[in-house]
This record gives structure tokens, sequence and C-alpha cells, in this order.
């Protein structure tokens, strides 16, 4: 087999700070190649490099058999090498037509377009890979999962022989995943290599043909072809052995904490009731739609119910009104996007950590005591571990992980009775997921009664002691985690209910 | 069909019909041709200098100095052919010397949001004062009337004219011409061209672009020389239409033609502002401030009419923005 992009022993530095300490990597024609590593590994640095957009240190490139000293990204796309970024680098104001024939354009060096020929050209490459979609509509109008399609197209415009994916399944749904493996699988067939950045490990061993796990800017480990569980992949990955403790949950209390009671929202959900009691674990999953997000930030007051009730400690409150309503019977909530709505992105980390209980550090005359506040900022910065932290440096400055510790901190300093968490490991490293998913369990022992929304089926199972699992906005099902495996969770999520007839 | 009702231009033009009608009926001189050859003569200036305004609002950002570029280009070359008594200068050289001297001033605009990578509208509003202020303090403070012969008889140059019935003549001026070529070239080159697509493309999002290989500096080079060519040019049109030179009398009016460029769709992200929604946006407020005049509705209520015609179109844009973005 054809070796399409050849590493060996890469060197490159930004700043001082080593972000390839000897690189090794090899991508052959036709395979399904998997990188893995945790974040600041220098994954991103790696492709950069093969695609041209950094030049590097020291160290062979090699593309398709050529040595290149340094490497411009118009040469990287002649020789084959496309990359799709994980914001699809997609211009939105430009039609489908438009965007799936720039790349072709620009390293054509066209001084003119000709309409026709783009339309003719991306309508046969949206063809060639059974994309079914109007060419004239504008990217912006498209959801995540088309423009990533557009991207895949756009790559396969230019006759591409090594297509990077950067995490290309953060935002997609189940469903689009396996559409988006089909179609992996597909370009396999034709020849096309792929090299598949993730951090889902599940997904990998799906589709694998190699893996090539980094750590500190060094292949650590190269496989082909030769089996390897996750458990070793996460061994590679951060140097140390993690074995996830189930939480054991101990009932302690028959009052429930919370009781929701027929809880519903126009067109969202319905008929939500479940109980959750003190320092329980409570999972709720379903497909992405199916109504679980809307439990979550209804039960926070971001988005009130229609009807129903809800019943903290057997005193029946209503519906949630607001955000306030919520945050007076201590009602913690950490969101799914942390971008927009969990940090302040531009204000420090130390500020972002006291910025849930700020309203407690004023003083009699209505001033911040500063004082008060600079010692809450060091204890509750002190909860959370995070590496070379700089607390005066903006949120921004953080990795996915890390900033999530922080929105963890926030509300730990507030001290909630319940807690809802809102998928907060997508996107977070394996370290970092750990770290998490203890500080969780702690607060859990502490008799916090955790609502945990995941379509993390591991996760559900390493942390929860009941999963809840809805479909179309109902609970479909309730399962104990000790009576459940994997394979069951994961069946009983993915069955579409309306096929099977209302079954259940 | 559906495509064209839901685009930016098709609602500006029907603000358009709607208020020339409504205006129509309280006056009908509105409607008349002599009244339309008064509108294109208004929106000739604002329409240059909204080329160039489009320009630079779809590559970068918002451009406070074009009418600062305009302005302080033309009064130089001027000053200096009068004080050196230079009346038969000929027209292109004339046109030439401004046009260099407004790429020079669109350059440094350049160099200080490209090379030293700065906001677009703070260097904008600094370099808008600059020359203003160096006009006025190095160059001079009199209005230029006497201007060269080939200026003046380019100020009664027509190409139509109409008497109505109370024996007052209406002129179709020839600039009208050029600024129509100087359209259809911009629309050609924006949507026909490379280069014209690398500017929607680095206007939208600058890493994707340069992931695409374009070379980001190079093209926003090109967008300010060809700023500063049609600043030079509005510059000159300007003093030609009000056959005087008056330093640092068009700033202040950059809002207006702004106003204009964005009514035709050339702001935000989204933005895929056209030649032809420009033009129906410099149209527009043109119509407007006319109308009112014809109307003798005192200027304050103009301003205050202009900003709700404006604030409408906004809202119009915005809410079909909303409608399309699906995530």
């Amino acid at each position: 087999m054809n070796e399409i992009v050849k590493i060996q022993g890469m060197y490159k530095s930004f700043f001082g700070a080593k972000a390839l300490d000897g690189m090794d990597f090899t991508i052959y024609e036709g395979e399904i190649h998997c990188l893995i590593g945790e974040n600041g590994c220098g994954k991103s640095t790696m492709i950069k490099i093969i695609s041209g957009f950094h030049p590097f240190d020291k160290g062979d490139l090699y593309i398709n058999s050529k040595k290149f000293g340094k490497i411009t990204p118009i040469e990287a796309m002649k020789e084959g090498i496309q990359v799709i970024y994980q914001d699809f680098s997609l211009i939105p104001n430009m039609t489908i037509a438009e965007n799936i024939t720039m790349y072709n354009d620009v390293y054509q060096n066209r001084m003119f377009v000709n309409r026709n020929k783009m339309r003719k050209m991306a309508r046969a490459t949206v063809k060639k890979v059974n994309f079914d979609i109007d060419i004239d509509k504008y990217v912006y109008e498209l959801g995540v999962a088309q423009k990533q399609m557009v991207a895949i197209c756009r790559a396969m415009a230019l006759d591409a022989k090594l297509i990077i994916m950067d995490e290309p399944t953060t935002a997609l749904t189940s469903k689009e995943v396996e559409n988006l493996f089909k179609l992996v699988f597909k370009l396999k067939e034709n020849g096309v290599s792929i090299l598949f950045v993730s951090h889902k490990l599940d997904e990998v061993l799906k589709i694998a043909d190699s893996i090539t796990v980094m750590r500190n800017g060094k292949s650590v480990y190269n496989s082909r072809g030769d089996k390897i569980s996750k458990e070793e992949m996460v061994y590679y990955m951060t140097g140390k052995k993690f074995s996830e403790e189930r939480y054991s949950y101990i009932q302690a209390d028959n009052n429930p904490l919370l009781k929701v009671k027929n809880y519903s929202l126009k067109n969202k959900f319905s008929d939500i009731s479940f109980s959750l009691y003190r320092g329980e674990i409570l999972g709720l999953t379903g497909l992405l739609g199916c109504g679980r997000n809307e439990v979550a930030k209804s039960l926070f007051g971001l988005i009130p119910a229609t009807n129903g009730s809800v019943e903290i400690n057997n005193e029946d409150i209503g519906i949630i009104k607001n955000v306030g309503h919520a945050l007076k019977y201590n009602i913690g909530y950490v969101p799914e996007d942390r971008l927009t709505e969990g940090l302040h992105m531009e204000q420090s980390i130390a500020d972002n950590g006291i910025s849930r209980i700020i309203g407690s550090l004023v003083d009699k005359n209505g001033l911040l005591n500063m004082k008060k506040v600079q010692e809450k900022k060091k204890e509750i910065l002190s909860l959370i571990y995070i590496p070379q932290l700089k607390p005066n440096n903006p949120a921004r400055s953080l990795s996915g992980g890390n900033q999530q510790k922080v929105v963890l901190a926030k509300w730990l300093a507030a001290q909630p009775k319940i807690f809802i968490l809102n998928s907060p490991t997508v996107g977070v490293d394996v370290g970092s997921k750990t770290e998490i998913h203890n500080i969780v369990k702690k607060l859990a022992s502490k008799g916090v009664g955790i609502i945990l929304i995941s379509d993390d089926i591991p996760e559900l199972m390493a942390l929860c002691n009941r999963v809840l699992i809805m479909n179309e906005g109902h609970i479909i099902n309730e399962k104990i985690i000790m009576d459940t495996s994997m394979e069951e969770l994961s069946e009983l999520i993915a069955i579409n209910y309306k096929e099977v007839g209302k079954a259940i | 069909m559906k495509r064209i009702i839901k685009t930016n231009e098709f609602s500006v033009a029907a603000i358009i019909t709607i208020i020339w009608i409504l205006f129509g009926l309280v006056n009908p001189d509105i409607l008349t041709v002599a009244n339309l050859y008064a509108i294109t003569r208004a929106s000739i200036i604002s329409a240059t200098f909204a080329l160039s305004c489009l320009l630079v609002l779809l590559a970068v950002g918002i451009d406070m100095s074009f009418y600062a570029v305009g302005c302080t280009s033309i009064y130089v070359v001027l000053n200096y052919l009068v004080k050196n008594k230079m009346f038969d200068t000929p027209l292109l050289l004339i046109f030439g010397a401004s046009i260099v001297l407004a790429i020079i001033l669109q350059l440094i605009n350049w160099f200080f949001i490209d090379r030293l990578s700065l906001q677009p509208f703070i260097v904008t509003i600094g370099s808008q004062s600059l020359y203003k202020g160096f006009l006025l303090a190095f160059i001079g403070t009199t209005y230029i009337t006497t201007l060269p012969t080939s200026m003046k008889s380019l100020a009664t140059k027509y190409i139509a004219s109409t008497t109505n019935s109370s024996g007052i003549t209406s002129n179709l001026h020839f600039l009208v011409f050029i600024v129509i070529i100087m359209y259809v070239l911009m629309h050609l080159m924006l949507s026909y061209t490379r280069f014209g697509r690398n500017i929607y493309a680095i206007g939208a999002d600058v890493i994707a672009a340069k992931r695409a290989g374009i070379n980001i500096s190079k093209t926003r080079f090109f967008v300010f020389l060809l700023a500063g060519i049609i600043c030079g040019i509005g510059g000159m049109f300007q003093v030609t239409l009000n056959r005087a030179a008056v330093p640092a009398d068009l700033v202040g009016q950059e809002l207006m033609v702004i106003a204009a460029v964005v009514l035709g769709g050339g702001m935000g992200k989204q933005a895929r502002g056209s030649i032809l929604g420009t033009a129906l946006g410099v149209i527009l407020l043109s119509l407007i401030s006319n109308s009112l005049i014809l109307m003798k509705i005192p200027s304050y209520y103009q301003q205050a009419f202009t900003g709700i015609i404006i604030l409408i179109g906004l809202v119009i844009q915005s809410s079909k923005g909303k409608e399309q973005a699906v995530d």
C-alpha cells in the first residue's frame, strides 16, 4: 500500500512551548486512521502542518512519497489533502455550489467564475456522495449535519486523496453520525484515506482501520489492525490508569427531595413525572430532540412548563416560573453549551467562579467587600484542580474540560440542594472527564440530588443509579443501572417508537 | 419567484414603490419625469461613494473615512491648480491626480487595518479626522469656486431634458451614465471574478478564507486600492456637481451613505450585499429627502423620517435572517 503522508521525527514549538516533540506518523492509501489524544497533545498542530497551515521546525514530511521542506496550503491541496475543520470553514453568505467549488477555483487560479460550470460541478459532487440538497441554498440556511456534508463535498470536488476530519461527530445526532460513517466507508471504498480525529473512543473502535494515540507531542501507540480496548486507549492517552468506580447510592431517606408531577410543555414534552432522592444521581437520556433538554431547562425555570407541578421537600411549589424561583429552592444548573450559557468568556476565571454568589459578598453599605471577594475566589478555585491555573486570565483561555470545571466550581460555591447537569462532559478530554465525574459523585455522596442529562452511556453507567429514557417528549422507560447493561440501554434509547408502534 | 420575493432587494424595491406612490398622492410633482431627473442627480454623489463603502464593508467592516478621502484628494488637486492658475488642465488629468491621492489615503487605512490588525471602524474614524484636520490646517479653508474650464463644462453636460408646464427645465445629468457604468462593472467584478468572491469570503470568515488558500492581505490591498479609485472619482463628481470645492463639506454625511449600503444588505456575517441592493438603498434615501423637500417639510423632520425608514428596513432584513437561520 502506498503511503499518503509520512512524518518522521517532527518538532514544532510555539513561543517556546513544544507542540510536537518528535512525532512519527504514517497514513496509507484507502485506510481509515483514527488519531486520538487529550486536548493540547498536539493533534491540531500536526493537522495544521500536514495541511500547510503551519511550518514545522525540524523533521521529515513526505507526501505521496515526495519530501517537503515546507508546504503551503495550496500545495497541500494539490497533493490531495483536505481538512474538514470542526467549524467546517464554510462561507455562510455563499451558496452551497459556491462553497463546494471554492477551493477548486482558488487552486486553479482562475480569474473568472463560470457560474454554469460551477453549478454543474457542484451538482456532480453532491450526487457522488448521495447528498440530496438544493445547491443554490445559502450555507447559513443549513443545519450542522448539512454543513458538514457541504464541507465533505468541497473536499471531494478536488478529488481529495486524504480527508482529515477534526472531531466530525461532536455536533451530530446519532442518526447523523450513522450517515457520516456510511459515507466514510464509501469514501474508503473509492480509495480515499480518512484521518479521523476524535474524542469519542466508541466511535473510534467502530470505524478505525488503524489508530494512533498521541501524548505530549509524540506518538505513544500505533496500531495497524490489531485490537485495542478502550481502557488501553485511555491509558495511552493519559499515561494513567483510570478505573471508573461506579457511584454506589444508598437510599437514606424515604421522602423524595424533588417530585415532579405531570410536567408538560406544549410540543416539547408531556406528563413527565419522577422523584429524586437525596444523594441520588438520576440519569435522563434519549435521542437529540426527545425533549430532555427542555425538561432540564424547565426545571431550572429557563423555559417554564405549562402544566404540572413540582414538590420540593414535600412542599408543592407549582410550576418553576423563572430562574430566580429555581434559585430560591437551591436548584443549580450546568448548561449544555458552556460557551454561550455557562461562562462569561471574556471575564477572568476567578470572577467567573464567584459570579453565582456575588450577591452574598455585599456589605451593608451596598458595596462589594473586596476582602471577602478575594477570599471567596481563592476558596472556590481550590475546589477544582486546573494545572497552571492563572486566576486572572479570561475564561476563554482555558480548554473545554477546564472551563467545565470552572462552571462546576461556580455552582459548588452556591451549595445547591438539587443539581441539574446538562451534558457536562461533551467535548471534554478524558482526564478532565474523570475529574468532573469525581466532583459529581462527591457532591451526591454529600446528599445533593443530581439530575444528569447525557447521551454518553458509559457515563450514565458509571454515575447514575437510575436512568429515565425519553422519546418524543415522554418518559418511556426507567431502568435501575444495576439491572441493565450498556447494550440494553443503547437499544432502548435508539428504538424508534413510532415505527415499532405504541408497544410500550 | 419565491426566491425573488424573499430577497432583500425586493423588499427595498417594494418600500421605494410604496413611498413613491404615497408621496405622489400627496404631491403629484413627485411622480413627474422632472423629479426623476432630480432624484438621479441627487443620487450621483452618494451612489458613487456608496460603492466604495460597500466594497470596504464587505471585505473588512465599516469605513467612516470615504468622504474625507474623496474630499481631501480633490481639494488638494484643485487648490494646486488654482494657485498656479492652471485652468486649462484636461479633465482626465484632474481625475487622475485626484484618484492617485485618494488611493494613497485609502492605503493608509489598509495599512492600519490589515498590517496592524486594528478595528476598521476605529481606524477610519481616526483617519477621517486626520484627513479633515490636515486639509483645513495645511491646505486651506477657503471655498474654491473658479474651477478649471473642463470641469465647468462637465458640470452642465446633460443627456436629456424635460420642461414642465410652468416652463422649468429639468435635466438628466451625464454623470448618471458614468455611475451606471461603474455599478455594472462592480457587479460583474463581485459576481463573476474570483477576486469578487474572495471579498465575500474574507468578509464573512477570515479564517475560513485563509484555509481556502486566499491571500487575505493582498485581497484587502486591492479592495482599498479600488475604494481609493472610487473615492477619487466621487470627490471629483462632488465638486463638479456643486461647482465649488468646499473643504470639510462632506464630512458628516457618511452615515447616510452607510445607511443606504446597509439597507441594501451589505452588513453582517450573512450579508450578501449586492450592487443592486446598494443602488436601491441610495435611491430610496434620495427619494425620501427629495420628496420631503418638495412637500415643504422642514429638514429636521426629514432626518427623523429617514431614520424611521432605515430602522424599518433593518427590521425587515433581520426578521428574514431569523427565519432562515436553522441552527
